[in-house]
């Protein structure tokens, strides 16, 4: 039976820890794109991101029934999304960020005007350069909307680092930034 | 006076601030031009950032997923009948290859060589019953078994000849 999509995450984790594939299902679908764009931010390719989408689910599967509802759910998802974008950055450490180049065709609002295109490539380019922690910190803050205190429990790191780390990432892309994008 | 600090403007922006921290900042604001200016220009890249709107390209999970699991549920129910498989393989092969090796160490140790078989002239000195001219069985009596012991002990024809 399809679950019902006013269900609590909560409640969707305790379904899913009985062996409830639509539970599961619809706790995917809820939060598939938040995830998907997070992974693909941060590592800047799709494909890494389907991956790593695909891996956190799955450990969300297999973790169902030690799952405690301690805090909110989506902390939790994104912590296991952080430590596995962490990991594949690790796993490719010496190498730059990828800027894959089809990136615009393939995420790219076709109906916004060109020139939206170009500064969010520009942007998009400007996040890449940032050191792995600055840019982790930064997508978390601006583009999920979490807070300094939420990054913190997320990455495991002290509100201080988090502090800093988002101070840097934004003098950063106010200096990459050309001063035209900012007005 | 005392500037805000960088990670305050940030949160401003953000509407993260609580209420309190939010007037005693915006107080300072209004009357401190370089802060005002450093909060224009964080607000302003807030907005910046928000043109890199990245969206899935059609990408669902869910499908992905469901073929995963049913891998996994099949590769959890397979391993018995797969070790047992496994495990009739691994035997046979070792039955194998004890049988070859016990074979090549016979083969290959003089000691354990089959014991020879009887010269065929043995056979020859020890006449059957059939052979023999003197039939006990037929005649068991003192006279037979005397008749019988004389012809045992009677040296052959040919054997006189060789000596």
């Amino acid at each position: 039976m399809p679950a019902d999509p006013q269900v609590s995450d909560h409640e969707l984790m305790a379904r899913t820890a009985t062996g409830d594939r639509e539970a599961f299902a619809t706790l995917v679908r809820r939060h598939q794109q938040a995830i998907l764009a997070l992974a693909y931010r941060f590592l800047g390719r799709w494909d890494l991101a389907e991956d790593i989408g695909q891996e956190t689910f799955l450990r969300i599967w297999s973790g169902a029934k030690r799952y405690e509802p301690r805090a909110e759910f989506r902390t939790w998802l994104y912590r296991v999304v952080a430590n596995l974008c962490w990991d594949q950055r690790r796993r490719r450490a010496s190498a730059p960020l990828s800027i894959v180049d089809d990136c615009l065709d393939r995420c790219g609002d076709a109906a916004l005007p060109s020139e939206r295109n170009e500064l969010a490539d520009r942007v998009r380019r400007a996040i890449a350069e940032l050191p792995d922690r600055q840019r982790l910190a930064l997508v978390l803050h601006r583009y999920d909307g979490l807070s300094h205190q939420a990054i913190a429990e997320i990455t495991g790191w002290s509100s201080a680092a988090v502090e800093s780390c988002l101070v840097r990432a934004y003098e950063h892309l106010r200096n990459s930034l050309a001063a035209k994008d900012l007005g | 006076m005392e500037h805000v600090r960088p990670t305050e403007l940030i949160q401003l922006a953000a509407g993260e601030l609580g209420a309190e921290s939010r007037a005693r900042v915006l107080q300072h604001l209004e009357t401190c031009a370089a802060c005002g200016r450093a909060f224009e220009q964080q607000r302003r890249l807030h907005a910046v950032l928000d043109a890199w709107n990245a969206v899935p390209p059609g990408i669902d999970l869910v499908a992905g997923l469901e073929r995963k699991l049913e891998n996994r549920s099949q590769i959890i129910l397979r391993p018995f009948w797969g070790s047992a498989a496994q495990a009739g393989r691994v035997a046979a092969a070792v039955l194998l290859g004890v049988g070859l090796g016990y074979g090549a160490a016979r083969a290959l140790t003089p000691g354990s060589q089959p014991a020879p078989t009887p010269p065929v002239i043995a056979q020859a000195d020890t006449p059957s019953s059939a052979e023999s001219p003197v039939d006990v069985l037929a005649d068991p009596s003192p006279a037979g078994l005397y008749a019988a012991l004389l012809d045992m002990t009677a040296p052959a024809d040919d054997e006189e000849g060789q000596s």
